[in-house]
Formats: structure tokens, C-alpha cells, sequence
């Protein structure tokens, strides 16, 4: 585990360093620790949940001034309360952007573009507001660590604390980065709507990540005005917010470790030669900084990563156990009343009626006639304009997908969402925990989740079981639809929700999960609605087939009926079929 | 000389090599199917081939022309057209203009799929997935080149249109285009095809004509 080591390395090395440096060198060096606590904080938000913000060093200056004015004025409190106000602050003002720009879909750029403004509003309050921030000649005379009367930190013991309250702050990032918590993260990054339907709220999952690490720079910022014993406008700065950007983008936004101590060297690099060689230095930055974006778009990290031998890379070891077999709850029928769907002008779903039982109820019709919006209605993915459904007494209709996937409702998308950056397995953990884990509680566990036995006939199915520790992006088409049927099998569903499951895979594949969708239907007597073109798949496995015709039920039957009805071979098969 | 002439190819990502040596030749006029269980490597072959992925080792050449570094741009120009797997389409341009950047008239593109013409304002990415599938391969039908590379053209398609789908292959066929045939559904593809090719764990196990293969021998070589 290189990264584990690297880690344990890391959290030692980082206070034994600010102590053997000496008393300049090392009070730099805590401040620069800080600054790399904020750029990994940047990273997880930007790696990890796939939201950047331009306006970092908002929450840094947030929590700089705050416990630099605590630290003055209040000066029977100590530095504690300070620290602690100032981030809370800075939590506080990233959920309320937060809640302003990530709730519904979230576009990479309008929320950039949000904080970047929020930026220059946060330097017009700092310069403007002299009484309480000193405007441009800042706060001078911040005290540094103290408990009132009781203790103050010399400047030995003031950057040892720091240091190891900076490291303890990162391992807070980092803990929420590999947790399932993390997982979810990734997943939502590639398809937020996947995530929803495996049981996430997305958006409380993103504003939660970004407050958190609002809080986590807020101290950062909060501990850098005791080290530094003043603060300026400079903390809240453009150029401190861009800088952040760029660390984390040369250290890897992927790696919180590779963010901080690349935030820590740069820092400590520009601060050597920026005094001698000025206007060179920030030509040699600038060209560092293209480099890096053209040759190793990844950051540093991730290109170390990558050249190490397969055996070296870190892959998350999780725990797939097999879920003790309980088939009871079944029973319940999907009823479905009048569902309209209209987009504008074109009416894809016309009031249609349909009530699915125990078993595989399968979905056919032309193409355009409505089946995948039908299903996208039903899993609450693209809510209908109108209509009622239920399953059993549970009424769907306004449910969001996160709450029916907690419901039992299992949706599986017709092109394969998944997470690619995760592995197989932990793709797996990740479907499983969603109707059960509480999100709060991914946090603290353990890679590990047990999964139903029909989720694992189907990874032997398409010959994935010995492909679990694999990263998902080097999966195929085909095994990427095995895995995304599997997942949506991880936990027991009452109602199964399926667009054209065995497209892309082998005929001996369809064959296989034919026989497991009609398993599992009969045995837990539950409704699995598949849309679906394969003839051989329908025979084998459906026991009732509804048509679709341009939005409208234009047949309903059994495999049967549906073959000898002459409108759904003039509609659907064609001649000599 | 082949329209395609591959040899030796090999392609992957970083740390895993998914083409491992992987040698076919496509004549004018001549369909080929390329079968295989999930994983075998199909689709990183189509992505060297039509220069999405680039190749570690091994050549490709079109009508003679060595195209192993050549962007999609240049193998375009020397006739190469492709339908992709994911993604078939420009999803933010209407079906009219995704027919019209390849030279073609909805019209045209009507004779192959009639629902064309009746959607050809509605923007792409709004179509079903079916739908796509079907536009794109009216795409490569309006302007058909000399070569096609189809990457499950029928994932999708109802039997109706599965069968259209193998008639504009025929068409073009019969008009002297070659075609690389990537595909799941046996039936389709061993009705379209001259020759077909298994590919296991990046290279080709076995092949053979069709018309001297019955259906149950290929899908036991797909089953081994």
C-alpha cells in the first residue's frame, strides 16, 4: 500500500521538518502546511466531487480574519475560539454557495464562475470595511497560540502545533476521500443520475463536501493569522485563490497528498527565487504551469502513479460477502395510471396505463415509441407532466430517484453508468450501501458490503468475479452492462427497472441473464419491467409483454398473444420474422 | 490490394495491452464480421483502427496508404466511416444538420429511416437511444466512402430496423464499400457478412467464410 506508507510517512515527517528548519525556515514551512491544507481541500471538491472553485481563498481569508479579530479583541478567550469561529464562518458562507449553486444539475463552469464572483465581492468587503478588517494595511498584532493567561506557545511550540493541526486537517480530506463517502463522490462526478438512483441526494452529498471543506480551510486560513500573526488582504486575494487552483491542478487534483506537498514546495521554491530573480520567476512559473497542463494533464501524482508497476498502484481492497438469502416482501405490483410525458411540442408518453405483477414484464416497440422515457418516468429520473404509480401501498409518484432507490425501486440505464475511476468492486459497495447506509455513516465505513446472490450470478454470468479489483474504465462495453445489471441487483429490490440490460453483450450472455431475470422474478415474486429488442430474451424470460406505439399501450399479453397480434408485427418485427 | 490492411496491431491503455496482435484484411465490396465475447478486445480495435486510440505497434493502411499515426481527419479523407458504440452522433446539432455535415439530405437519409425526415428539426441528443443508432448509420449511408467501420450498428434497434440497418450494409456493399462489422447479434451479423473473424483476448482465434460456416458453429467458437 504506497499510498498508506507515503501517507504514515507524511504525518510524521511534516512536524519534524518545521522543527529542524530552524526558527525562519520553519515558521515558513507551517505556513506553507496550511496553504497545502487549503489546496487539498480544493482538491477534494475538485477531484473527487468534480466541483471547482475559483474563490478558495475566500474561506482561507474567511477564517484568517475572523480569529485574527477574535485573537485582538477578545483577548481573555485565547486563540481557540478564534480558530473555531473563524471555521465555522467559513463553513457557513460555502453552504450558502453551496445551496445557491449545487443544487439540480450542477455545471462545472456556472459554479467556477459563481465563486470566482463571490471572490472579488469578499476583496470589495475586506478593503472597504477598514473598522473591523484594517482594509488595505490588514490586521497587525494578532496573538499568537494561547489559553488566555493560562499558557502562550513560543515560537518552537506555536509551529510544531500548527504543523500537526495541519496534518491532522488533511487527514480529515483524506479519510473522506477513500471512505464509500468519497465513492459516491466519484460516482455522482460521472453520472449524478446513476448515483440518485443507487439512493444518494447528489446535491446534499455536494453542498455537505463543499462545507466541509469550507470548514477545513477556514481553520487553515484561522491557524495561518496565529503563525503568521497578522493578516492582510493578501489571504484573500486573487492571486492566493488562482495559486491554490494551480497547486492542486501541478500536484493532481486526484491526490490529496500530491496536492499538499506540492502546494508546500512550490510555495517554498517561489519564496527562495521570487526576491532574486522577480520578473524571470514568473515567467518560469507560467511555463511550468503550461507544461504541466499539456505534458501531464493529471498532475504530478497521478504521472508518478502511473509509471509505477502495476503491483505499487493503490486499488481500495473491498469486502464483497454474500447477503443471507431472504425472499419474502415480494408480492407487490407496480400500477401505473395515466403517465404524460411532453417535452415541449412532442408528447413522448400519452396517459399510459400499465400494471406489472410478479415476473418479467417486458417492454417492446418501435424505436421512439416511449419505452426508455416511460422507464425514466417511472424511476423518477425525468419526472412525468402527469400521472399517478405505485408499488404495493407504497405511492411513487413523488418520490425524487434517491428515495425510491430506498424504496426498492432498482433502475438500470440503457448506456452503462458507472463509476470508471473506481473499481469493479467498488462500484458494487457503492450500489449496495445506497438503500441502506445512512450518508453521514459512509464516512467512517469500511470498504465492505454484501451483496445478493442474484448480483453474483450475474458477475459469473459475464465472467467479471475475477475482474473485481479492476478499475472500471478498462472494462469493455459488454462488461460494463454486466456491471451495471449487477449493480443494480446489489441489494434486494421490489421492483426492477430495466433499459435493454443485454445490449452489447453475447448471445450465451442474454442467455444467462434471461434465466436469472426470471429467476429472480418468480422466486421473490417481484415486477421486473425490461425494455428490450431481443426477440430470444422475451421468450425466454417474459411473462407479459406490453407494446409501446408513439407514446401510446398498444397491446398488452402474454409472449403469445403479442407474437399472433398482426398490428405488433406490422408496428415492430417486419416482414419474415 | 485490401481496402484495410491491418497487421500486427496492438493497442491498450497504460498498463494493459487489449489488441495484442490482431491481423485482418478487408477487400472492396466485402463485409467482415469481427465477433468475440465482451472483453476480447473488439472495441479497442475499432479505436485504433479509426484513430480514437493510438496504436503501440503493428500497422494500419487504407487503400494502401499507411494511416497508423494518421488522425481520424486523414482517414476520413481516404474514405473511412465510422459509427461508434457510445456517442454515435453530434448531440447538440439537430438531425438535419448532423445529415448535413456529411453532405447528405434528409431526404436521402429518409429512403434508409422514414422518421428521419419527420424529426429532422429535433436536436440529436434527444433522440432515443435506437433512434441515434439509426442516424448515425444513415449518416455513413449518405456519404458512404469506400469503408465502413460499424461498432454494434443494431445494439438497440428494434428487428424492423435491424433488418433496414443490414440492407443499407448490403447496399453499400454491393456498391463496392468494404465494411468492418463489430457486432452481439450473431444473426444479424451472419446475415450480412462474407467472412467472419472470432477475437479472443486481443486477437483473432479463428474465421472463416460464411457461406461454409452454419450459425451454431460460430456461436461455439464464441462460447469456448
Amino acid at each position: 500500500m504506497i499510498r498508506r506508507s507515503i501517507a504514515v510517512l507524511a504525518s510524521v515527517s511534516v512536524p519534524m521538518v518545521a522543527l529542524m528548519l530552524g526558527g525562519y525556515q520553519g515558521g515558513l514551512f507551517a505556513q506553507f502546511a496550511l496553504y497545502g491544507v487549503a489546496t487539498a481541500a480544493l482538491a477534494l471538491c475538485w477531484g473527487f466531487a468534480g466541483i471547482l472553485s475559483l474563490g478558495h481563498a475566500v474561506s482561507f481569508g474567511i477564517g484568517a480574519y475572523v480569529a485574527a479579530w477574535c485573537g485582538i479583541n477578545i483577548p481573555d478567550g485565547g486563540t481557540i475560539l478564534g480558530i473555531l469561529l473563524g471555521g465555522l464562518a467559513a463553513g457557513f458562507v460555502s453552504m450558502l454557495v453551496g445551496l445557491v449553486g449545487l443544487r439540480g444539475r450542477v455545471n462545472v463552469i456556472t459554479f467556477a464562475l459563481l465563486t470566482f464572483v463571490l471572490l472579488f465581492g469578499a476583496v470589495e468587503v475586506v478593503n472597504q470595511l477598514t473598522p473591523i478588517t484594517g482594509g488595505f494595511n490588514g490586521l497587525a498584532g494578532v496573538p499568537s497560540l494561547n489559553l488566555g493567561d493560562i499558557w502562550t506557545a513560543d515560537p518552537v511550540s506555536q509551529r510544531v502545533i500548527v504543523t500537526i493541526a495541519a496534518v491532522g486537517l488533511l487527514w480529515s480530506l483524506i479519510v473522506v476521500a477513500r471512505s464509500p463517502f468519497g465513492g459516491v463522490l466519484v460516482l455522482a462526478k460521472t453520472h449524478a443520475i446513476r448515483a440518485a438512483s443507487s439512493g444518494y441526494n447528489i446535491p446534499a452529498f455536494r453542498i455537505g463536501t463543499f462545507s466541509f471543506a469550507g470548514v477545513v480551510t477556514g481553520l487553515a486560513g484561522a491557524l495561518f493569522s496565529t503563525q503568521t500573526q497578522f493578516v492582510a488582504p493578501d489571504q484573500i486575494s486573487l492571486a492566493l485563490a488562482t495559486n491554490f487552483v494551480l497547486w492542486a491542478m501541478i500536484g493532481s487534483r486526484t491526490s490529496l497528498i500530491g496536492s499538499f506537498f506540492t502546494a508546500i514546495v512550490i510555495s517554498f521554491i517561489t519564496n527562495e527565487l521570487a526576491d532574486r530573480f522577480l520578473t524571470v520567476w514568473l515567467l518560469a512559473m507560467g511555463i511550468i504551469f503550461i507544461a504541466v497542463v499539456v505534458l501531464i494533464p493529471d498532475g504530478i501524482a497521478e504521472a508518478v502513479l502511473k509509471r509505477l508497476p502495476e503491483r505499487w498502484h493503490p486499488r481500495r481492497v473491498v469486502t464483497l460477502t454474500t447477503a443471507t438469502e431472504d425472499t419474502s416482501g415480494g408480492g407487490a405490483a407496480l400500477e401505473a395510471n395515466g403517465i404524460t410525458c411532453i417535452f415541449g411540442k412532442f408528447t413522448a408518453v400519452d396517459d399510459v396505463n400499465f400494471t406489472a405483477r410478479g415476473g418479467v414484464h417486458c417492454l417492446i416497440g418501435p424505436n421512439g415509441a416511449g419505452k426508455s422515457t416511460l422507464l425514466n418516468a417511472l424511476s423518477g429520473t425525468v419526472p412525468p407532466s402527469n400521472g399517478a404509480w405505485r408499488i404495493g401501498d407504497t405511492d411513487l409518484t413523488k418520490m425524487r430517484p434517491w428515495q425510491m432507490a430506498r424504496a426498492g425501486v432498482a433502475r438500470k440505464f440503457q448506456t452503462p453508468a458507472i463509476a470508471p475511476e473506481l473499481t469493479v468492486a467498488q462500484n458494487l459497495a457503492v450500489a449496495r450501501m445506497g438503500v441502506t447506509v445512512h450518508p453521514l455513516a459512509l464516512i467512517f465505513m469500511k470498504w465492505r458490503a454484501d451483496l445478493t446472490s442474484t448480483a453474483w450470478r450475474i458477475l459469473e454470468a459475464g465472467d467479471l468475479v475475477r475482474l473485481l479489483d479492476t478499475p472500471a474504465f478498462r472494462l469493455s462495453h459488454g462488461q460494463r452492462q454486466i456491471l451495471e445489471l449487477a449493480m443494480t441487483f446489489a441489494s434486494r429490490p421490489t421492483l426492477v427497472l430495466l433499459d435493454e440490460p443485454t445490449a452489447g453483450m453475447t448471445a450465451g450472455e442474454t442467455a444467462s441473464v434471461a434465466e436469472i431475470l426470471r429467476t429472480e422474478a418468480s422466486v421473490l415474486d417481484i415486477p421486473i419491467v425490461v425494455v428490450e429488442h431481443d426477440m430470444a430474451l422475451i421468450r425466454s424470460a417474459a411473462s407479459a409483454v406490453t407494446v409501446l406505439q408513439a407514446g401510446r399501450v398498444l397491446a398488452t399479453g402474454t409472449v403469445e398473444e403479442i407474437e399472433n397480434n398482426a398490428d405488433v408485427t406490422r408496428a415492430y418485427v417486419g416482414e419474415g420474422h | 490490394m485490401p481496402l484495410l490492411d491491418v497487421q500486427g496491431l496492438v493497442a491498450g491503455y497504460a498498463g494493459a495491452r487489449i489488441v495484442t496482435g490482431l491481423d485482418l484484411a478487408i477487400e472492396p465490396g466485402e463485409v467482415v464480421a469481427l465477433l468475440g465475447r465482451n472483453g476480447a478486445g473488439k472495441s479497442t480495435a475499432v479505436a485504433a483502427i479509426t484513430g480514437t486510440l493510438p496504436a503501440m505497434a503493428g500497422s494500419i493502411a487504407i487503400g494502401g496508404a499507411d494511416v497508423t499515426k494518421a488522425a481520424p481527419s486523414r482517414r476520413f479523407q481516404l474514405g473511412m466511416r465510422t459509427v461508434r458504440q457510445d456517442q454515435p452522433i453530434l448531440r447538440d446539432l439537430t438531425v438535419a444538420e448532423n445529415l448535413r455535415l456529411v453532405g447528405a439530405s434528409k431526404e436521402t437519409a429518409a429512403e434508409g429511416f422514414p422518421f428521419l425526415a419527420e424529426r429532422s428539426s429535433q436536436r440529436a441528443g434527444t433522440l432515443s437511444g435506437g433512434e441515434q443508432k439509426m442516424l448515425a448509420v444513415a449518416r455513413a449511408a449518405a456519404n458512404p466512402g469506400l469503408l465502413w467501420i460499424l461498432d454494434e450498428p443494431s445494439e438497440g434497434l428494434q428487428p424492423k430496423n435491424v433488418d433496414r440497418c443490414a440492407q443499407l450494409i448490403r447496399e453499400a456493399a454491393a456498391r463496392g464499400v468494404g465494411v468492418l462489422l463489430v457486432e452481439q447479434h450473431i444473426g444479424m451479423a451472419l446475415n450480412v457478412a462474407d467472412r467472419w473473424l472470432v477475437m479472443e483476448t486481443g486477437a483473432v482465434i479463428d474465421h472463416g467464410e460464411v457461406s461454409a460456416t452454419t450459425h451454431e458453429t460460430v456461436s461455439r467458437r464464441l462460447a469456448v
